[in-house]
């Protein structure tokens, strides 16, 4: 599963959403482990958003400094 | 015009209408002006023009000069400028105490000698209030604190000047902040006091609109400054475009005392721009608690599914491992009858067929030697036939050709001359009749042995 790079809050809202699930008790345990795993990544990312420079962001800034001057 | 008619000179006519004036006017009044035009000269006297505008239609109904001198200036400047903390500027109105002057030269005048600085408060507030008011009745003024304030305000469009130090400020607390959080800073220069500052806000919140879906917040910041550098914080249109602006607006202008009409609008306001940097600070710290409370529910209810899975598959073995097991071994008893069952029965069968079979071979090979024998007998009877046959042609054949035999051996010329008989050739032709001879032909005859030649004599 490839890592896209979505914001920070639909990050949060996906890992909601795995939480709600996981509290509701529906799921099975494959599908339990493998939608754990993927808040396991999100978190990651999300952590990642706050403390780290995303290339992406600095391109764009990037780019209104040229088109500014 | 009549020569007879008294005239008098200019000069009398002015100091006429002086004498008037002075006795028909109180010594002085308390009047409203606003002040159209400020300057301050060398000499240090303050020369202002006066003006009354309708205040809907913005035109002009009076107008007057006005001097404060250099003397009463020293004394009511400051007192103004420090009650107010306002400066004297054009556009502000005033409450003046005024002497009517006119000089006989210089005209008509004012001569300020006084003045209420609690009146111009008022006026200010009084405007400041009209503005709010009409943003309410315009429905508008919530529209940016209605705005969800970001779940992490990371990329932030700042309005201030460049120069600023609150701007510096802001940049170094926000990149160097102890929890190693990550800003995205872009400034977005613009006056941040004076008559330009209206318009270069807007121009800046325009060009920041431009990347609406990119930041997550807009600052407008600067450090502190006199009261009256805030003036263009209580400007309407830059309000009314902020509450239009569709991103959260946060301030931090330093305002010392009043919020100003834009403090009041945006979704946020804040003191300083040190605060405004504290309170985004603050955001992530929130995000961050927000992001771990989540990871940890996520890991304890895991957990917790986990151990439940785990009892429950330890119950389903304690109570599965004997079923099962004896379940095994029925099942195995059972294959091994049915296992026996079809070995003997498979045996049966296979002696059954082999009977079969030896009794089929045994036709077999009896019909096999009675075909063989009558066929035998058959072929021997055919033989039989056919060599007497074989014979009995080859004997006829033996005796036809033995006759042919005697015969060719007695039609044979040499056997017939040996009786006797002679052949008679005439130009090596056989004669067979004398009629093919005339006399004296020369003849040749073959006896058996030998030849003779002669000549015909009928």
């Amino acid at each position: 599963m490839g890592k896209l790079n979505i914001s920070y809050a639909e990050a949060i809202k996906q890992i909601e959403e795995i939480l709600d699930k996981i509290e509701s008790e529906e799921l099975d345990v494959d599908e339990l482990s493998n939608k754990v795993k993927k808040a396991a990544d999100l978190l990651k990312l999300c952590k990642m958003k706050l403390h780290e420079t995303e290339e992406d962001i600095r391109k764009i800034l990037d780019e209104m400094e040229t088109n500014a001057s | 015009m009549n020569p007879a008619e008294k005239h008098i000179t200019l000069w009398e006519l002015n100091k006429e209408v002086k004498g008037v004036l002075k006795n028909n006017l109180l010594q002085y009044y308390w009047v409203i002006g606003e002040i159209s035009e400020i300057k301050i000269n060398i000499s240090g006297h303050c020369y202002i023009e006066l003006v009354e505008k309708n205040e809907a239609t913005d035109i002009l109904n009076a107008k007057a000069r006005a001097i404060i001198w250099a003397s009463t200036l020293r004394k009511l400047q400051p007192y103004f400028e420090t009650t107010t903390n306002l400066k004297l500027t054009d556009g502000i109105k005033i409450l003046v105490k005024v002497i009517v002057e006119f000089h006989e030269l210089y005209g008509y005048s004012l001569n300020i000698i006084d003045i209420d600085p609690t009146y111009t408060i008022g006026e200010l507030a009084r405007k400041k209030q009209e503005i709010i008011n009409k943003l309410i009745k315009e429905g508008v003024i919530n529209m940016n604190k209605a705005i969800l304030f970001p779940l992490l305000p990371q990329k932030i469009a700042v309005i201030s000047s460049e120069t600023a130090a609150g701007f510096r400020d802001f940049i170094d607390q926000v990149n160097n902040n102890p929890y190693n959080y990550k800003f995205y800073v872009k400034l977005f220069p613009a006056y941040m006091q004076g008559e330009e500052a209206e318009q270069s806000i807007i121009t800046a919140l325009d060009n920041i609109y431009k990347y609406e879906d990119f930041f997550d917040v807009v600052i407008i910041i600067r450090g502190g400054g006199a009261q009256s550098d805030l003036d263009c914080f209580n400007n309407y249109w830059l309000a009314y475009h902020i509450t239009q602006f569709p991103i959260p607006v946060l301030t931090g202008i330093g305002h010392e005392q009043d919020e100003s009409v834009v403090d009041i609008v945006a979704h946020t306001q804040l003191k300083t721009p040190t605060a405004v940097a504290e309170f985004l600070i603050s955001k992530f710290q929130n995000a961050e608690n927000y992001i771990n409370e989540l990871e940890n529910k996520i890991v304890n209810i895991y957990a917790d599914i986990i151990n439940k899975e785990k009892s429950r598959i330890n119950r389903y073995l304690l109570v599965l491992t004997p079923t099962v097991t004896k379940m095994i071994s029925e099942n195995h008893n059972k294959l091994n009858v049915i296992q026996l069952n079809i070995l003997s029965g498979m045996q049966k069968m296979m002696s059954n067929r082999t009977q079969i079979l030896n009794l089929l071979i045994q036709r077999m090979k009896s019909l096999s030697k009675e075909y063989i024998i009558k066929k035998s007998q058959l072929f021997i009877f055919i033989n039989k036939r056919f060599n007497n046959s074989f014979k009995n042609y080859f004997s006829n054949k033996n005796y036809k050709l033995s006759i042919l035999g005697k015969r060719s051996h007695y039609l044979d010329p040499k056997n017939v001359l040996k009786l006797g008989y002679s052949i008679t050739y005439h130009n090596n032709k056989n004669i067979k009749s004398s009629s093919e001879l005339e006399n004296d032909d020369l003849i040749e005859t073959v006896l058996y042995k030998g030849k003779i030649n002669s000549k015909v004599a009928k």
